[in-house]
């Protein structure tokens, strides 16, 4: 009986051998597994065999298929702690690059990109010298950045069209353009303008709303001339005035700026300015233009749109009606002269999107130079493939007819007639944001990127930045890795205190709060922290 | 009894036990493959958590992981928040007034406004808490929400609910009960079910009146169900969902006050995606689950013994 | 058996304002999900709104194949996954409710522990996918991952623990073996717990979507419809997300917030349906005269 069991046993376990074996051993094709923003759109299957038809055409890539994925930051997460193969990602904004890189997610890609393996690659990172370095960290190269047109970027204080009669356009201009800080004659030129608008009864219309944005005013012009340290207004805030040559630490809430802003902002608040659910729902404008507003250009629209006229210093957010004709929607206010652009530190994931090897790649020398090739220059086969995968299929190109549709027709470098707007979304045939798969000036321009705007780019990027005023701390990268904690400590208090402060909420008892902010700061080792850095950037200068 | 009685005694009891082992098989089956080989992940709490070197393969860090979350300077206020609310939700809505709706629903003779009150109260469990804070943006909102609406058209002055932290605690505890009442009352209901209805004709035979015979009959027989909820639900006291104080008060900086609980401060405010503190604060929590779980269960067992989880 | 008139006018009116309380803003999400999305952002709740708008419907609609599908694989596992369930917990906990079963304490204990302490999601899902190489191609992670919860087996134990010994006892003593007496005594009375433990897993099944978003996130053929219907507001939303990084007014209409109230309305529906039935088998008591004999 045992024996018999046991007989059973072993033939079962030798036809499981037999059968993992050669499952294994039957595909010699390489599997690159590419997970991104696949919608899954109805013609994503189609569009996805052409590619790999196409791309074993190209020499070296003969036995390679591409395998889409969708990605989102709980899969990834998952992925990675799981060893599940990935050979290319996108990664950017949605990602804390600096943590996802201790957490060893990344290959390093220096070894990979060389001038004869990776040609376009390497040509690129010439040229594109600070983007590269926006993707790599204590020396070594993790990200591929995919290009987009933001250059040259500047506040723009926003005014709807129906108001800018009201605002003192050149006044603002002027002050704004010989200071690089924000002086109080600018928040006065604002009162003015508010009381204006109010008094001529021109707000709370069906075009423009109530209420300011005031956090985006803070955030664009409060902050003006100051450079902040570790990103994006986090990192506690630390950062240093531009103009100033020894570069000395501040965290900006010590700063006379940020006290000139409180002043105002407990002003319009108390004048009706700001939303009362301002700290709940934002400015309350919806559809509307909020009463004035502030941003930061560059991005997706060219910085010039004489069409329309040219004024000094403004740019204008145009719209189409459906008679096709364009029509100006709001009045950008360019806060900064290109001469007051100036270099300053370098910040790990500052072009926003990228694309990464992770190291559960089986295959990365054969993904970077799948990379490289869709970088190759307008006319290559590599480009073909790029724009087939971020386009879909030309109309009377050979798949067109294969498979019986097209996405778009081509007109000049132009691709028109694709069923979306501003990005693809899962309800058009297909499509892929080209800004998620390379780099977009090697791309068709769809009709809402304008004109001439890859070559403005192109000029900034190789004449007007290497003619750039360079801070003190042009190029420096700060390691704030040892004080983490100290930091978020810092981070939950400005978190709990400031948008009330910079709302103007406490109305005339803003004093208080803000003693009460920064006795905490104080007290949670803000001094500590304020000079490590220091000394890591007076090290930098004197190098 | 001689030897071989007693092991004749001894084999017929296990071989009683064989039937019961069986109907358990999947339920442990499931619990040892699913459940339990997965929790070697615990360890993560104690490491460094790197993904390229695996759970196993990262380096040993000891406390370090806790060290960082309990030096927070917020530490004492998400504790306090976290038990506060976590302990008077598990009493006043689990207990009490669950026990209450299912009792009043009892009484309800006719069939259809007993599915149409009960149908209608288990909704709000099923809507997530983002749509549940819009609608009490609709009530609390500064200038256009109802009640201020309410407190004007009195000649009052609106209140700002967003920007108090005091009110906070009724806000929340409400639409706790809000949501949960229908649920909670519902297993209470299905024990008032099983109870006899004999029991209540004698008791009013012998002259009790209905609430008499509530208190007498209908109460008693809600103690185990009660007593259960109560023992689990003290060993999540740590814990709690993170959705309830981050939506309803929609993230308003000025009210973290009253609303800060640990899952939010995780969310929030932690040295970033640190995968590792995670799993300390969740080991935490755990710990003193198992502990406070253990303790309830002791009184429960000195009070009423039948009524004890184990 | 007299009812007090003005005791049953209390309870009445008390119920009353309470089923309004719940139903009133059940009505607004159905009011929000049909108005005008920039009437929304715009003006916020209106009670009537400027025209009936059925866009954020339509947009779930837009792909009726894929949708209709998805509701068909959904209602599947809602019908099956919570039978399973509702059958392994029962057979765990009437065990756990008999005082002859030896093994009882080291069981609860087992149980117990393991509520209190879990691995976390990222060694469960290495463990799935990894070593047991479920997830992906193979679906049977729907079933499986919702068979067994400690919460449900106490449940079941303590409503098993409130049936009168002499019913248990009276049927052994007829020869009855333990499988038969779970199946023919005690079964019949457990309708109520039963239909309410299957009631909410169904409805629990319907509402799933973190199962798809971990597991299955690639194959679409297995997506519940609650996960389908974020894939579609993920896509808006990130057109909206890109209109407004262009600086662009957003006048486009497209449905955030009325397709996020929209997917409320379709996720309480079910319970609307199935509840007033499963009330059906809430049984009162106890059959009179099963003790005689």
């Amino acid at each position: 009986m045992f024996k018999k069991i046991c007989s059973v046993c072993l033939a079962l376990f030798m036809i499981l051998g037999i059968a993992l074996c050669t499952a294994g051993c039957g595909d010699s094709k390489v599997k690159l597994i590419w997970a991104g923003s696949t919608l899954g759109n109805e013609e994503s299957e189609m569009v996805f065999e052409a590619f790999n038809k196409e791309l074993q055409s190209v020499k070296g890539f003969e036995n390679v298929e591409i395998d889409f994925q969708k990605q989102d930051t709980t899969n990834w997460q998952l992925w990675m702690a799981s060893n599940t193969q990935i050979d290319i990602a996108w990664t950017g904004y949605s990602y804390d690059i600096e943590t996802e890189i201790n957490n060893g997610s990344y290959t390093a890609l220096d070894e990979y990109i060389t001038e004869e393996n990776t040609p376009n690659i390497y040509a690129e990172k010439q040229e594109y010298s600070a983007d590269y370095a926006s993707g790599s960290y204590k020396g070594k190269q993790y990200l591929i950045p995919n290009q987009q047109p933001i250059a040259n970027l500047s506040n723009i204080l926003k005014i709807p069209v129906e108001l800018k009669d009201y605002m003192n356009i050149d006044g603002v201009l002027n002050e704004c353009h010989s200071n690089k800080k924000t002086t109080e004659k600018v928040y006065q030129y604002i009162d003015e303008y508010l009381a204006a608008v109010t008094k001529a009864h021109a707000i709370d219309t069906d075009t423009v709303a109530k209420y300011i944005d005031i956090q985006g005013i803070f955030k664009f012009v409060a902050t003006r001339g100051y450079e902040f340290i570790g990103g994006d207004l986090t990192g506690a805030w630390l950062c240093y005035d531009e103009e100033d040559p020894s570069a000395k630490i501040v965290n900006f809430m010590e700063t006379d700026a940020y006290r000139l802003f409180l002043k105002y902002a407990a002003k319009w608040y108390n004048d009706g300015y700001v939303s009362p659910n301002v700290l709940v729902n934002g400015s309350e404008s919806g559809s509307r233009s909020p009463v004035l507003n502030a941003h930061s250009t560059g991005m997706w629209y060219a910085t010039e749109n004489p069409e329309l006229g040219e004024e000094r210093g403004v740019t204008y957010a145009i719209e189409t009606d459906d008679a096709g004709n364009k029509f100006i929607t709001m009045y950008n206010l360019l806060l900064e002269t290109p001469e007051q652009d100036w270099q300053g530190v370098s910040t790990l994931g500052s072009e926003k999107t990228y694309l990464c090897i992770p190291y559960t790649s089986k295959n990365p020398e054969i993904a970077i130079k799948l990379l490289d090739l869709l970088r190759a220059p307008v006319g290559e086969k590599g480009n073909d493939l790029l724009n087939l995968l971020v386009y879909g299929f030309e109309e009377n190109s050979k798949y067109a007819e294969e498979y019986g549709t097209y996405h778009y027709t081509l007109e000049g470098d132009c691709a028109y007639g694709v069923d979306y707007y501003a990005q693809p979304d899962s309800s058009c045939k297909y499509g892929i944001a080209h800004w998620f798969v390379g780099n977009v000036f090697k791309t068709y321009r769809t009709p809402n990127i304008q004109a001439g705007q890859g070559d403005y780019v192109k000029k900034y990027e190789t004449v007007d930045r290497l003619t750039h005023k360079e801070t003190a701390l042009c190029g420096f990268r700060v390691d704030l890795s040892e004080y983490s904690n100290v930091i978020a400590n810092i981070q939950t208090i400005i978190n709990e205190y400031n948008d009330t402060l910079i709302c103007g909420i406490d109305g005339s008892n803003y004093n208080a709060t803000y003693d009460e902010m920064m006795s905490k700061i104080n007290g949670a080792d803000l001094a500590k922290v304020k000079e490590a850095v220091q000394s890591q950037a007076d090290k930098y200068i004197s190098e | 009894m001689t030897n071989s009685q007693k092991q004749k005694n001894k084999s017929l009891q296990w071989l009683k036990n064989v039937p019961y082992f069986l109907m358990q098989v999947p339920g442990l089956l499931w619990l040892v493959l699913f459940h339990f080989v997965p929790i070697f992940g615990l360890v993560i709490a104690f490491k460094d958590y790197k993904y390229a070197n695996g759970i196993f393969g990262s380096a040993w860090n000891g406390l370090d992981n806790f060290k960082t979350f309990f030096s927070a300077n917020y530490a004492f206020r998400i504790f306090r928040n976290t038990i506060g609310y976590n302990l008077i939700w598990m009493l006043l809505v689990n207990l009490f007034l669950g026990m209450l709706i299912a009792i009043m629903l009892y009484e309800v003779r006719n069939k259809i406004a007993n599915k149409i009150y009960q149908t209608s109260m288990l909704i709000p469990y099923f809507v997530s808490y983002v749509i549940i804070a819009y609608i009490g943006f609709l009530f609390l909102s500064h200038d256009n929400g109802l009640l201020n609406q309410l407190i004007k058209s009195f000649g009052g002055k609106e209140i700002y609910w967003y920007y108090e932290p005091k009110v906070w605690p009724y806000i929340l505890t409400f639409f706790d009960a809000w949501k949960n009442i229908g649920m909670a009352s519902l297993y209470y209901y299905a024990a008032l079910l099983a109870i006899d209805p004999c029991l209540f004709e004698s008791a009013s035979l012998d002259g009790a009146g209905r609430l008499r015979q509530i208190w007498y009959i209908s109460v008693p027989e809600l103690m185990p169900m009660a007593s259960v909820v109560l023992i689990s639900k003290v060993g999540g006291v740590l814990g709690g969902g993170m959705d309830i104080f981050y939506q309803l008060p929609m993230n308003s900086s000025k009210v973290y006050e009253t609303t800060e609980t640990i899952a939010t401060y995780l969310f929030r405010g932690l040295a970033s995606g640190s995968i590792s503190t995670s799993a300390a604060v969740g080991f935490f929590q755990s710990v003193i689950g198992v502990i406070l779980l253990l303790i309830t269960n002791r009184i429960i067992r000195k009070i009423s013994p039948e009524n004890a989880m184990f | 058996m007299k009812q007090n008139k003005a005791y049953m006018a209390v309870i009445h009116t008390i119920f009353i304002l309470l089923t309004l309380s719940f139903l009133l803003p059940f009505i607004i999400i159905v009011i929000v999900s049909i108005s005008p999305e920039s009437q929304i952002t715009t003006y916020g709740f209106q009670l009537i709104p400027q025209k009936i708008d059925f866009t954020a419907y339509g947009l779930v609609l837009k792909n009726a194949g894929v949708l209709f599908k998805s509701i068909i694989w959904t209602l599947f596992i809602s019908a099956t996954a919570p039978a399973l369930a509702v059958m392994v917990n029962a057979l765990m906990a009437y065990p756990l409710a008999r005082n002859d079963y030896s093994l009882r304490k080291p069981v609860n204990v087992l149980m117990i522990v393991s509520m209190m302490f879990s691995g976390g999601l990222i060694p469960t899902y290495i463990i799935y996918t990894q070593v047991y190489h479920l997830g992906g191609a193979n679906p049977m992670l729907y079933w499986l991952s919702s068979l067994f919860s400690v919460w449900n087996v106490i449940l079941f134990r303590t409503f098993f623990k409130g049936i009168p010994a002499e019913l248990i006892e009276s049927a052994t003593i007829d020869g009855a073996t333990q499988p038969q007496v779970l199946f023919h005594v005690v079964a019949p009375l457990s309708k109520s717990i039963v239909s309410i433990q299957y009631f909410t897993s169904v409805i629990a099944r319907w509402n799933d979507y973190q199962t798809s978003l971990i597991y299955y996130p690639n194959n679409q053929e297995y997506w519940t419809v609650q996960y389908y219907m974020q894939t579609i507001l993920q896509s808006v939303q990130q057109l909206k997300a890109s209109l407004e990084m262009q600086g662009l007014r957003d006048t486009s209409e497209a449905p955030v917030t009325t397709l996020k109230y929209a997917m409320c309305v379709i996720s309480i529906i079910p319970v609307f349906i199935m509840f007033p039935y499963v009330q059906k088998f809430f049984s009162k008591g106890i059959a009179v005269g099963s003790v005689k004999g």
